[in-house]
């Protein structure tokens, strides 16, 4: 078993970060938090925003008309206008990303497509090895529901993604969910690599932002159907697989019964959590629950696909 | 002056009193008369370690009574102005009797200055009873501390943050709940809700995405309208919820805050109950403590949340704090709630009484500080400070006039404090309209106090005469004397007093015959035998001095060796002019004789003063007289080095002569006088006897003796009139005829009324003792020409002419033959009119 676990055959190697931005506080949350995760893992970091192509085609429309936000007023649109607009929202983005980049001293690019939102996304993704976005563009709907384009991206993500939510920054502990799948074995392995490169010397944003954190810095949350056995085999194989990866590395274990995994939700925040690692693809956490997971926990998760 | 009474009782009498013709009339003082001493052995004590205090002020029965009845009377205005001259002891004297007074009277309250919740800038004065107001401060400063700590409990407390979420994400779901019930409608329809950059759209849709115009194109007409109207239902399904947004808010944030103001009432209202229950009492307090509580209340939040009043202090906090916000440790906020204890009477027994030395403006009414805070000037009632008025309140002020007079707007602020009956702290920018910045108007505080001004009685007449609001005001006039009579009951006192003074400044103790030193010397310094000094500075020179002396002689008491060694090294300390003039006179360049006879020049005998010390000094005073009509010229007059006083004396000399010689014939003489070798001015009568003697002995062509100097004014009638510095002058002459060598001839003529304020010297004293110096009294101008001459005056005869051989017969016949030449030269032009003028 512990062979699985070489580090050969599910290390991560993040090289290139991509963070899909709009202008909405989880966006700038999800700039800063790759920022962060590039600076560890000095890797480069590219900013995309999408010119909406929904939104093009409305303005063609012949009878498009938008509602302001706040006088609720009705106005007429056109292709031009809304050209300009979002040349316009482009640009903000643009100095936004280059305002927080500045002193990285990272490699950056920010480019700017224009298509159906989550498809540029994923093709941008797919040169990545880390997609940094926010959870949901749109504060109007209620804030405990994912965006349909981060649902959408969600669903087809091919790596790692880490999904922001606003006003939140990376943190400790890292609380990992592990199945015994591969990919919670990988998500188990980005947790130690997380661990193992701090943010260097020059931080990236606001040395005093960085939280000096003590204690434990991972918790792993055993997730099992067959019961205490189950859990304790789980239990074993990760810290065999540990003492050869992290001798040093002090974890904490929380093994949660088939029938307290409905609770999983309650448990991780209890937990303090810092950022969430979870396996995109679970046989004890389907889908729906995994959204529900990440609707209800407020702090960063990473995916691992 | 006593000589008025002589002269009254001459007029009265309508004539003349004349000595006895042919010798000489006038006899010489003895020794006896010209000291009164103090005799050390009337005294019952050996040195002043014997005697008590003196517990009250000699010579003052005038003042004195006049302060116990400013300090009695309660009544509006009645404050009191203390005058007498410098070193008079105003100043003791009215504390001692303040001090007297106010150790029977209540201890005033104390007074505390507490912020105003209503209007900041009118910071609220809070009367309580002594001693509370320092308790009360620290009482709130605990209140404050644990209004943090309670609000932090409240505020981190779990029912706290359920409840706000709750309401919070109350609000989230209505606003969502309305939002996604449109959304979904229009997914029913096949419409898509879109967010621009500016707002919300609906746009169909086909397979998730927004149909191009091309698909729309592509339907039929009754579709497209169909999808227009659709497009138009939601829109304005979406306006009516949008539209209801800023009402869900505002309803959200007042739930909030009464949420907030719940909890916070609940958490302070019991710390703020136990300090009511325990100032009762004091409506004053309670009702502080109520807006106290309503305003934690109202900004219960801010006072958590670290949320600062002013972004400037905000800064300077961020800024790891420089200046004086850093240093206070208390957030801003929380300085509302101190207390500013401006007067304090905790350890106070009886009202105060209080001594501003330096009476400015604001040192008097108080004032505002503030403090600087990025270049801005900030201020609030923490920062009032107390001034005299308020700290005496209750009690006595005591001030210098001269000082608060010299203090810009220090008397305008005084006189306006007592004119209104209250104490306003009001910068002096404020009172002058000057200044619009931010500050504070503190409520103002009623006065209850005595204030008592001390100065020279030329301050008091000129606030009198020149301030209208003065007589309202200081209504209290206490006039010190500066001289006692100098009789056996008052010697004992001021024995007593001696006394009293060298125990207060801890010199050595003054033996009998010291204390009687000082005495004499009390005297002298009146120049005056039967009266004493009670100029408490000049004694309390002397007493330190001699004290001194008595310390390098190494005599354990005072005696009055050490008296006069101190006031010798005083003279010496200060008489180098007069060493000069002296110097002078010895080397002939200030030509003074001392012996052998002259016509027509006379020693005059004048007074120097020089800071506290003064010295007599010989002039030598010539006449000259010529064919004219009839005038007497002053050359110190004429060349304006005469002052008025000494040209009013010539000009009753020419009365004299015109009367005495002339009644009947023309007075055909012009006569010239001078002070020889006067470079400054002159002034002052007291040499008008001594011109008159030139005068005469210039007319009638008569000697007169260099051995003798003159001092003393004359009057019409011929009289002799005392003059001041009787002392000095005798002095001045007798050190020139020391230098010259006395011949036994030499003396002075003074005015028979002077010899009561002889205290001279002791080596004068000694040469008159062995008939080597003689001073004369002299009574009328007959007297002393005939000493000065050795000639008789002469009376008139029967005819009213004057005998031969006689000083007034020659000068009869001079002025005789005078008008007649002066007849003969103007012919029978000149009117007699004329010849009068």
């Amino acid at each position: 078993m512990s062979s699985e676990l070489d580090r050969k055959a599910y290390g991560v190697r993040i090289r290139r970060v991509l963070v899909a931005m709009d202008a909405s506080p989880h966006s700038l949350a999800a700039l800063d938090a790759a920022t962060d995760m590039a600076a560890r893992f000095r890797a480069e970091l590219q900013g995309l925003f999408v010119q909406d192509l929904n939104l093009l085609r409305l303005a063609q429309l012949p009878f498009a008309q938008e509602v302001g936000q706040f006088s609720a007023r009705e106005r007429r649109i056109d292709s031009e206008e809304m050209e300009r607009q979002l040349r316009m929202q482009s640009a903000r983005v643009r100095r936004i990303f280059d305002g927080r980049t500045r002193h990285a001293h990272l490699r950056c690019s920010f480019q700017v497509a224009r298509g159906v939102v989550h498809r540029e996304v994923l093709s941008a993704a797919s040169d990545a090895d880390l997609l940094v976005l926010g959870r949901a563009g749109w504060s109007l709907l209620s804030p405990r529901r994912l965006g349909t384009t981060t649902r959408a991206i969600l669903a087809q993500a091919p790596g790692l993604v880490l999904v922001l939510q606003r006003e939140t920054c990376l943190g400790q502990p890292t609380v990992v969910i592990y199945d015994g799948s591969a990919l919670s074995k990988k998500a188990l392995e980005m947790a130690v690599e997380l661990v193992d490169s701090p943010l260097p010397e020059r931080s990236v944003r606001g040395g005093g932002k960085q939280k000096q954190e003590s204690g434990v810095p991972i918790s792993i949350f055993l997730l099992g159907s067959g019961g205490a056995d189950t859990l304790q085999t789980l239990r074993r194989e990760v810290e065999e697989w540990l003492a050869q990866r992290a001798p040093d590395l002090k974890v904490r274990f929380r093994a949660l019964t088939d029938e307290r995994v409905s609770r999983l939700a309650d448990y991780i925040i209890r937990e303090e959590c810092g950022i969430l690692m979870v396996p995109a693809r679970s046989a004890i956490l389907r889908d729906t629950a995994l959204q529900g997971l990440i609707d209800k926990v407020e702090v960063p998760v990473l995916l691992v696909s | 002056m006593e000589q008025t009474r002589e002269i009254k009782q001459l007029q009265d009498g309508n004539k003349i009193v004349k000595p006895d013709a042919g010798t000489i009339r006038v006899k010489e003082l003895s020794v006896d008369q010209l000291y009164t001493h103090t005799d050390p052995d009337a005294f019952s004590f050996e040195t002043t370690a014997d005697l008590e205090d003196l517990d009250r002020v000699i010579g003052q029965p005038r003042a004195v009574e006049a302060l116990q009845f400013g300090v009695g009377i309660q009544a509006v205005g009645y404050n009191v102005f203390a005058m007498g001259p410098t070193g008079a002891g105003k100043r003791e004297l009215v504390r001692e009797f303040f001090e007297r007074e106010a150790s029977s009277r209540p201890v005033p309250h104390d007074w505390c200055y507490v912020n105003n919740f209503d209007e900041s800038h009118k910071p609220k004065a809070l009367r309580l009873p002594p001693g509370m107001g320092v308790q009360f401060r620290e009482d709130m400063k605990d209140l404050v501390e644990s209004l943090s700590t309670a609000l932090s409990a409240a505020f981190e407390s779990e029912e706290y943050q359920a409840r706000r979420q709750s309401i919070a994400s109350e609000f989230q779901e209505v606003q969502s709940k309305a939002f996604e019930a449109v959304q979904e409608q229009a997914q029913e329809r096949g419409v898509a809700l879109l967010r621009t950059p500016a707002g919300l759209a609906f746009a169909p849709q086909r397979d998730g995405e927004v149909m191009s115009p091309e698909e729309i194109g592509a339907l039929s007409q009754e579709e497209r309208d169909r999808l227009e109207k659709e497009v138009e239902e939601l829109q304005g399904e979406l306006q009516k919820i949008v539209r209801q947004v800023p009402g869900w808010q505002s309803d959200i944030q007042e739930r909030l805050k009464e949420l907030t103001q719940e909890m916070a009432q609940f958490a302070v209202a019991g710390l703020i109950d136990k300090l009511r229950a325990k100032y009762a009492e004091y409506p004053v307090i309670v009702e502080h403590l109520d807006a106290v509580q309503q305003d934690v209340v109202e900004h219960a939040e801010n006072l958590m949340g670290g949320e600062q009043e002013n972004p400037l202090q905000a800064l300077m906090a961020a800024q790891g704090g420089g200046g004086a916000a850093g240093r206070e440790e208390e957030s801003p906020l929380l300085r509302r709630y101190q207390v500013n204890v401006l007067v304090d009477h905790s350890n106070a027994e009886g009202a105060p009484v209080v001594y501003e030395d330096n009476p400015t403006y604001q040192n008097l009414v108080g004032r505002v500080e503030h403090r600087a805070q990025l270049g801005a000037l900030l201020t609030d009632f923490l920062l009032i400070k107390p001034g005299a008025l308020q700290k005496a309140n209750g009690g006595y002020l005591i001030l210098d006039a001269r000082k608060v007079l010299t203090q810009p707007y220090a008397w305008e602020g005084l006189k306006r404090v007592l004119q209104s009956d209250e104490i306003k702290i009001e910068s002096i920018g404020q009172m002058l309209s000057m200044i619009s910045t931010v500050s504070l108007e503190p409520e103002a505080v009623p006065l209850d106090v005595k204030v008592a001004l001390f100065g020279e009685p030329m301050i008091y007449y000129m606030l009198y005469y020149l301030d209208p609001d003065f007589a309202d005001l200081f209504k209290v006039e206490v006039d010190f004397a500066e001289r006692i009579d100098r009789n056996p009951e008052n010697t004992d006192l001021y024995a007593r007093m001696i006394a009293g003074m060298t125990k207060r400044e801890n010199l050595r103790p003054f033996d009998r015959t010291g204390v009687a030193r000082v005495i004499e010397h009390a005297a002298r310094m009146l120049g005056d035998a039967e009266k004493l000094s009670i100029q408490r500075r000049d004694i309390a020179d002397v007493l330190r001095e001699a004290d001194y002396w008595a310390g390098q002689a190494g005599h354990p008491t005072v005696g009055a060796k050490d008296v006069d060694r101190a006031i010798q090294a005083g003279i010496y300390r200060s008489d180098r002019v007069r060493e000069n003039t002296q110097e002078s006179i010895k080397r002939q360049i200030k030509l003074i004789d001392t012996r052998g006879e002259r016509v027509g020049q006379v020693n005059g005998l004048s007074v120097l003063q020089l800071g506290d010390f003064s010295f007599g000094q010989p002039s030598r005073i010539t006449a000259r007289t010529w064919l004219g009509k009839g005038s007497v010229v002053d050359i110190e007059r004429e060349v304006e080095m005469g002052g008025p006083i000494h040209s009013k004396g010539v000009l009753i000399l020419q009365g004299f002569l015109g009367e005495r010689y002339a009644e009947d014939t023309p007075l055909a003489l012009s006569a010239s006088l001078v002070f020889e070798q006067s470079y400054a001015g002159v002034e002052g009568d007291s040499a008008s006897s001594a011109e008159l003697y030139a005068l005469l002995s210039a007319i009638a062509e008569v000697p007169i003796k260099q051995s003798l100097a003159v001092t003393g004014s004359v009057n019409q009638h011929g009289m002799i009139q005392p003059i001041g510095g009787v002392n000095q002058k005798i002095e001045g002459f007798f050190d020139v005829c020391q230098e010259q060598g006395l011949t036994g001839e030499q003396g002075v003529l003074i005015p028979v009324s002077n010899v009561q304020h002889l205290m001279l010297r002791d080596d004068v004293r000694e040469a008159v003792g062995r008939g080597e110096f003689h001073i004369y009294p002299v009574t009328t101008v007959d007297e002393g020409i005939e000493l000065l001459t050795g000639v008789p005056a002469g009376e008139p005869g029967p005819e009213g002419k004057y005998p031969e051989g006689t000083i007034n017969g020659q000068v009869e016949k001079r002025l005789t033959s005078l008008a007649e030449m002066s007849k003969k030269f103007s012919g029978n032009g000149a009117s007699p009119r004329e010849e009068e003028a």
